[in-house]
């Protein structure tokens, strides 16, 4: 008898659909976490020294946090997202057997990275070699504080975050003021380095003692970066863009040179910072909104692909997941207008509290308006992470990232009453291209879902 | 170009078998004949061995793997224009139609693809979608609507496989026949649709039945149990695996110029789903009568009764049936009468089901009366066993039959495919020459050792159907028969004459 006979196997093989976005999950919204407190730090770090120090001082010390942070975060945007993929897989299969491992990989690397790009950064500087010794064990923290959170966050050990933060935080400003009182520069900077290297170890402590064994040594997880190569750039893009504008502020006309490689603005990136804080209880909320309704409701879908429902019962489920999204965002702009408002009409009044230079005020009028932006397009986008919507999410970022480098630049020729307005815009623009590929992909969840499903030979037995 | 272009779905040259047994005999005994060999396997056959010669005038052999897919998960970003319209007309239309139609979607959807286009990427544009989802909302109500995963893949799992065969690339011909319908057939259709070329369709199993009985049988496909609403009894995807292969058969009966099978019985089945009558010509297996023939029988020993099953160990072959049978045998035969049972033939086809097989064997303490051989050269069985006999719940025109009767072995058969017509004979003057055989209905154990007992217990009679078996084997199923009816259907059908 002629013609070929043949079975089907499971036709996901391997991983299924839930599977593949678990993945995304856990630190998708955590992943937004770093820069905040990287503004927290330099924003108050800021603000007491300005009395212990020279201006002169004060300066390179404020340029020592800034350039740091800004290295480290896009150092870290490259590599963040990859790993984190990495790590939630595992998590998921319960497998944290090379987790040990990989951490101590990873932090080898921090380490070697720093001491590379200090050691040929610092070179354009005229500084001994403690202070240089300090600049770059600040940079190794930073990033090995940022690693640690991955590990720590993709377990959900929150807390043990807070606890570490907290009294590294708390050592940084006390070290720095007893030391800055004594070494001046020298011991300011040191005294925050010390408090930001305990962090680090409170961390590392955190992330050896939650994954004790040390079964074998792994580099599995580098695949993931050529698996997901687009995760590299959407973390990179991110943060250049957040930091763009700052750069073209500090390197521009409108910029001082400080001493070496170092640049500051006067107002801008302080004006910046402080404005950001304006968007942490929306991102709060969208925290606690996501973990409670959307992500519930993300799963029950997925869920009911695989419990075989009919597709009615999955087109009211995607429903129910807009509409949970809708909800989220209006209540997110419900309290963010509210905050940006007041932050808004008493922006004099805030930046005479901080003993700020009025200068700063116009900025962070704008700079608040930005941030209510950036928060909504920054939701969107980790939504559309959530659907595996990588591409568009690069595209955003992208958008961003060129958007506020080109506006920035004409806002710096356009006048001081226009700093500002560029990241404003860009902000808007990114909003808007984020809103349009999250309806669409809103609309094309279940062809996307469907359609994108990988099929080879093997699901096919035959015989 | 070639003369004649074969389109082979799971047979010559990698599988054995009936098929693979006729093409080989037609090539090697048309040297004259130019052949080129369009090859359809499941997954690539790049290391397997051929089972049989090739020889020198088959110029050309193309495969194609039916289920070789590399979906990933990229989708189109291109815009496809699909004549939607036709497409909804075309799935929408009864089967007959829908056959008809079959040219002209083919046509104008298929064909002007460009090369620079991935054809698969039709199969995962929203239009596909569009059309899948819209599909689906229409066919069911809302309470009655199966597990939407399941459709999908069902969807999937048909529509690639077709979509492959659509956007095969044919060897040049003169005349392509197909030996099967299913995705042969439709290959050949689609040889008759594009260039109109002339088309010939053979067919020894009825493809569709055979498909229907392993569907209906099938466990890998999704019956939609999680139902609380009273269903007709088969599922949805069954349903629609059938529609489908039924749909294959008619386009390729509505596209044949010719269309030949193996007996009559065929031919009923044939008309039924749905090929014109005066389409169709029997042409019957044939054997190489005389190295059968010669094979010399030795004699037999007393007290000793050895009858073999020729056939690869697989269920369509119901060989659970036969070692039932052969144990009913054991009880019917006195206890001095030694019985010997062979199962001749490759049982690694299926494990799962050998082992079950084996298990039976010892369930029914036979262990010491049956034998698997595995593949074995059957012409040595010849000689020494009294009866060859076919429990399968479907068969052709087996080979196995008529070979055995060239060697004067009688055979005790289920009444499935021409076993009757073999045994019996097919016509008046056929059925003069008497019984070579029995025939019972298949899958009943009983019967068929009954049946076996009859022939087996008189020596005198297994002599006398024995000589039967052999003349009707000279008579009608000689295979240089075989050849000059096959090459007189080319010369038909390429309107020369000889």
């Amino acid at each position: 008898m002629a013609g070929i006979g043949f079975r089907l196997t499971k036709y996901f093989s391997g991983k299924n659909v839930w599977d593949n976005l678990k993945g995304t999950i856990y630190s998708t919204v955590i992943s937004s976490g770093p820069w905040l407190i990287s503004v927290l730090s330099v924003f108050f770090v800021g603000l007491y020294a300005q009395h212990g120090l020279n201006r002169h001082d004060l300066y390179v010390f404020k340029c020592i946090i800034s350039y740091t942070f800004a290295a480290s975060l896009l150092l870290f945007g490259a590599f963040e997202m990859p790993l984190t993929r990495y790590l939630a897989d595992k998590l998921y299969m319960a497998d944290i057997s090379t987790f040990r491992g990989v951490f101590i990989n990873i932090v080898t690397i921090a380490v070697i990275t720093s001491g590379t790009l200090g050691y040929f950064f610092y070179a354009f500087f005229d500084w001994g070699i403690i202070l240089r010794m300090i600049c770059v064990g600040l940079l190794a923290a930073i990033l090995i504080v940022w690693s640690s959170m991955i590990f720590l966050s993709a377990s959900k050990n929150y807390v043990k975050i807070v606890i570490s933060f907290l009294i590294g935080g708390a050592s940084s400003f006390v070290f720095s003021i007893v030391l800055g009182k004594q070494f001046a520069l020298i011991g300011y900077i040191g005294g925050y380095a010390l408090g930001q290297i305990l962090t680090a170890i409170l961390l590392a402590q955190n992330v050896f003692s939650e994954y004790s064994d040390f079964e074998y040594f792994s580099l599995e997880y580098l695949t993931y970066f050529s698996k997901y190569k687009k995760l590299i750039f959407v973390g990179m893009f991110y943060y250049l863009g957040i930091w763009v504008d700052k750069f073209i502020f500090w390197y521009s006309e409108v910029g001082d040179h400080v001493e070496g490689l170092f640049y500051t603005n006067q107002y801008y990136d302080t004006a910046m910072f402080l404005s950001y804080l304006t968007i942490v209880p929306s991102f709060a909320v969208f925290m606690v909104q996501v973990e409670t309704d959307f992500y519930i409701k993300y799963t029950y879908f997925y869920r009911a692909i695989e419990d075989k429902y009919n597709l009615k019962f999955l087109e009211n489920g995607i429903e129910e997941i807009t509409i949970s999204l809708k909800k989220t965002i209006v209540n997110l702009i419900k309290i963010q207008t509210f905050v940006s408002v007041i932050c808004w009409y008493f922006s004099q009044e805030i930046v005479e509290l901080l003993y700020l230079p009025s200068l700063m005020e116009p900025v962070f009028k704008y700079g608040v308006i930005g941030a209510f932006l950036q928060i909504l397009f920054l939701i969107s986008n980790i939504v559309l992470l959530y659907f595996e919507e990588r591409k568009p999410v690069l595209i955003n970022y992208l958008i961003f990232l060129i958007s506020n480098l080109v506006l920035s630049g004409i806002t710096v020729e356009m006048g001081v009453r226009y700093h500002g307005l560029g990241y404003v815009v860009s902000s808007l623009l990114t909003l808007i291209s984020s809103f349009y590929f999250l309806n669409e992909t809103l609309k094309n969840i279940n062809y996307k879902t469907f359609m994108s499903q990988k099929m080879t030979s093997e699901n096919f037995i035959t015989n | 170009m070639s003369d004649v272009c074969l389109i082979l779905e799971g047979t010559y040259p990698y599988v054995t078998g009936g098929v693979s047994t006729c093409v080989y005999q037609l090539i090697k005994n048309t040297p004259f004949i130019n052949y080129s060999i369009l090859y359809i396997g499941a997954t690539s056959h790049e290391n397997d061995e051929y089972r049989y010669p090739i020889p020198d005038n088959v110029k050309l052999i193309k495969e194609v793997e039916l289920f070789d897919y590399k979906v990933d998960d990229e989708l189109p970003n291109k815009n496809i224009e699909l004549d939607l319209e036709l497409l909804l007309k075309f799935h929408n239309a009864p089967r007959e139609r829908k056959a008809e139609l079959f040219g002209a979607v083919y046509n104008e959807v298929i064909k002007p693809l460009d090369d620079s286009f991935n054809p698969f990427d039709i199969l995962k544009s929203k239009q596909a979608w569009n059309m899948l989802s819209n599909y689906y909302k229409n066919k069911f109500k809302d309470q009655e609507a199966p597990s939407f995963i399941d459709y999908f893949y069902t969807w999937r799992f048909t529509h690639y496989p077709i979509f492959k065969i659509l956007t095969t690339e044919l060897p040049k011909a003169k005349l392509y026949h197909a030996l099967s319908t299913g995705y042969a057939g439709l290959l050949g259709a689609v040889a008759k649709v594009q260039g109109n070329n002339a088309f010939m369709l053979t067919e020894h199993g009825i493809y569709s039945h055979e498909r229907e009985i392993e569907i209906y049988q099938a466990d890998w496909i999704f019956n939609a149990e999680t139902d609380l609403q009273a269903k007709s009894n088969i599922s949805t995807f069954k349903e629609w695996w059938i529609k489908m292969f039924h749909f294959m058969g008619q386009v390729a009966y509505q596209q044949a110029d010719l269309i030949t099978t193996l007996y009559e019985g065929n031919k009923e089945k044939q008309i039924r789903y749905g090929a014109e009558a005066d389409k169709i010509k029997i042409i019957p297996n044939g054997i190489d009568y005389e190295s059968f023939s010669s094979i010399t029988k030795k004699s037999k020993k007393e007290n000793e009764v050895h009858i073999a099953l020729v056939g690869r160990v697989v269920p369509i072959k119901d060989i659970k049936t036969f070692i039932k049978a052969a144990s009913g045998l054991r009880r019917l035969l006195d206890d001095h009468i030694n019985l010997k049972v062979s199962i001749l033939g490759p049982y690694d086809e299926d494990p799962e089901y050998y082992e079950e097989c084996k298990k039976l064997v010892s369930f029914l303490n036979l262990e010491n009366v049956i034998e698997f051989t595995g593949k074995v050269n059957v012409k040595e069985y010849y000689g020494v066993i009294d009866t060859l006999v076919l429990s399968s719940i479907s068969e052709g025109q087996p080979m196995v039959i008529l070979e055995a009767f060239a060697a004067a072995v009688p055979c005790v058969s289920t009444d499935v495919g021409s076993c009757s017509e073999l045994i019996y004979g097919m016509s008046d003057e056929d059925r003069a020459l008497g019984a070579a055989g029995e025939v019972v209905p298949f899958g009943k154990p009983d019967l068929l050792a009954q049946a076996l007992f009859n022939v087996v217990s008189s020596p005198d009679d297994l002599m006398k159907m024995g000589k039967v078996a052999q003349i009707r084997a000279k008579k009608y199923y000689r295979e240089d028969i075989t050849v000059k009816n096959y090459l007189r259907s080319y010369n038909k059908l390429l309107g020369s004459t000889d």
